[in-house]
């Protein structure tokens, strides 16, 4: 595409297939955080709440820990999104007998726990220092040194997962009014669950895998996104997937201009625009999300 | 003679009959073979203290809860409905006056028209004027483009009804309508939902006024811990002895020009026997 030159050469290998999976990476991770905030109706709420981040991760430690992956193989991902779906499933189980978007939550942050003391442990009883090191660094996030390779095992689960959310949005929007209203409207509160799970399960396992752990994009994006479509929760989640790849794409320059000897993973740079975020939004900026309660 | 196919209907006929109506929380049972008629013209109020089932009845009926029994919307078994016919048949106030973001009152209230359009979608002319119409009943067309997280709970408490008034479904479920809103309000309202019961589409309401229930409503259901105790005119409901045990207190209707006013007294012994 760019001809054989050695610019062209970095572009092609290095520079575009980094683009392209920070983007969609971004994206992905915005539109899962618009859905988590819309299906909870909590503006605070980011894909990590369901704890499928972290399983995701204990999935793929658990791979890289018995040597049977590298960071590009399908095994990574299958075992990452393996990871979120059973999180999701066991929360999903769990809450079933009573249904209520509050059990969901805090089996949610049970299962999410849990999940990141299997990480620890993986990583204490770890024989060897260097393989330590590697997965600590993978769970901080980094777009470095992705392939083609990657963007084409990834797109697959991220799309598929995308297209289910932006299906579910006239549920989230119904959902705006309470659960007994969005059924007496014809919407299945438990079935939007249900999809919106596995979609999640498909996009965190997805984007875990080829970029390890990014924080607080899923939270950020469509906070960004929310004052220009009127609050409307199906109006957000496009412009929720523009904001999340603005964010990641832009955390990753970053990166790459601050001067170190080591890259700065990404996941440290959007933590570090996140935290201090998520306390403002939870001190200040509570009179703008409507009749939430606490 | 053909048979009549099941879609004629008389005017004799309940738009909606329910039959032993019972609903399990958990172990415990919360209703216990309730059976109601609504006809075509019915405002039908459900009275009883707090804790009786009322919500639990109307959740029930529009079939948000699970429940035992049956239910035969012109002849068709309300369990078999899919949400999308359900919403044809029933539309419904929540008690719960929740809503989550901060949408535009004008959004919130498009929720009810049948294909949801949002700020983003072009809403039919026909409809537009119907929820201008309505806006208007509901004493909210100064308010449409505001925020709902910025208005009072009785301002709010009137978006979700407008709501409810849209949709096209023929009945109307409502739980407590009249709560949260000024006394002109309260008028207005109930003003509006009998309009909506004379012109054929019938209402159920749980209410706690019960002289507004009487004034209104053109007939009464008593619950009292999960089961129908009286179902009768409103004013022989209110003035019955199974009101006074429902209650533990007496109710008196005086009427007045201006319509029934109500007293309350303390029961003596004779008024149980």
């Amino acid at each position: 595409m760019f001809g054989t030159s050695d610019n062209a050469i970095v572009m092609q290998e290095i520079r575009l297939p980094r683009l392209i999976i920070s983007l969609a990476v971004g994206g992905a991770l915005g539109l899962c955080g618009a859905a988590a905030q819309s299906l909870t109706r909590n503006p605070l709420a980011d894909p990590a709440i369901f704890g499928a981040p972290q399983a995701a991760a204990l999935g793929a430690v658990i791979m890289l820990y018995f040597n049977h992956a590298d960071a590009s193989s399908p095994l990574l991902l299958g075992a990452a999104i393996g990871g979120a779906a059973a999180c999701l499933a066991v929360i999903l189980l769990l809450a079933r007998k009573h249904f209520s978007i509050i059990a969901v939550l805090l089996a949610g942050v049970a299962v999410g726990s849990l999940c990141s003391a299997g990480v620890s442990m993986a990583l204490s009883l770890s024989p060897n220092p260097f393989a330590m090191a590697e997965i600590v660094f993978w769970l901080m996030g980094s777009f470095a040194d992705r392939s083609v390779a990657h963007i084409a095992l990834s797109l697959p689960p991220l799309v598929m997962g995308s297209a289910i959310i932006l299906l579910c949005g006239k549920s989230f929007r119904a959902l705006t009014l309470g659960e007994d209203t969005a059924i007496s409207m014809g919407y299945s509160p438990l079935r939007t669950t249900v999809y919106t799970a596995a979609a999640l399960s498909m996009i965190i396992g997805a984007t875990t895998a080829v970029s390890g752990a990014i924080g607080f994009v899923g939270l950020m994006a469509p906070h960004f996104a929310r004052p220009f479509c009127n609050g409307d929760p199906k109006a957000i989640l496009l412009p929720s997937v523009l904001c999340g790849a603005i964010l990641t794409t832009g955390a990753d320059v970053v990166v790459r201009l601050i001067p170190s000897t080591n890259e700065i993973p990404v996941g440290v740079v959007t933590a570090v625009l996140g935290a201090p975020f998520f306390l403002y939004l939870v001190t200040f900026r509570r009179a703008m999300f409507g009749s939430l309660r606490p | 003679m053909t048979r009549m196919s099941e879609d004629d209907e008389s005017d004799n006929d309940p738009v909606v009959s329910w039959t032993c109506v019972s609903v399990k929380l958990g172990s415990y049972l919360a209703l216990e073979n309730i059976d109601l008629r609504l006809d075509k013209c019915d405002f039908v109020a459900i009275l009883g203290p707090n804790g009786a089932g009322k919500s639990t009845l109307l959740r029930a009926m529009a079939g948000i809860i699970p429940s035992l029994g049956g239910a035969k919307a012109r002849f068709r078994p309300i369990a078999g409905l899919t949400g999308d016919e359900r919403k044809n048949y029933f539309a419904y106030l929540s008690q719960d006056r929740e809503i989550s973001w901060p949408m535009p009152v004008r959004d919130v209230v498009a929720m009810g028209l049948d294909d949801q359009p949002g700020a983003t979608i072009k809403i039919s002319r026909d409809a537009a004027g119907l929820m201008a119409e309505i806006l208007w009943e509901c004493g909210l067309e100064r308010l449409t483009d505001r925020p709902v997280n910025s208005l009072s709970g009785g301002e709010r408490s009137r978006v979700l009804l407008a709501r409810a008034l849209l949709s096209r479904a023929p009945v109307l479920l409502v739980d407590e309508p009249t709560a949260a809103l000024d006394p002109a309000g309260q008028i207005k309202i109930l003003e509006l939902l009998a309009a909506r019961a004379r012109s054929g589409r019938p209402v159920i309401a749980v209410l706690h006024d019960v002289a507004l229930a009487t004034r209104f409503a053109t007939r009464a259901i008593l619950l009292e811990r999960g089961r129908k105790v009286a179902d009768d005119a409103p004013k022989k409901v209110i003035l019955s002895k199974a009101m006074t045990k429902a209650f533990g207190i007496v109710f008196h209707l005086y009427e007045t020009m201006e319509g029934p006013a109500l007293a309350l007294s303390k029961p003596r012994p004779e008024d149980f026997a």
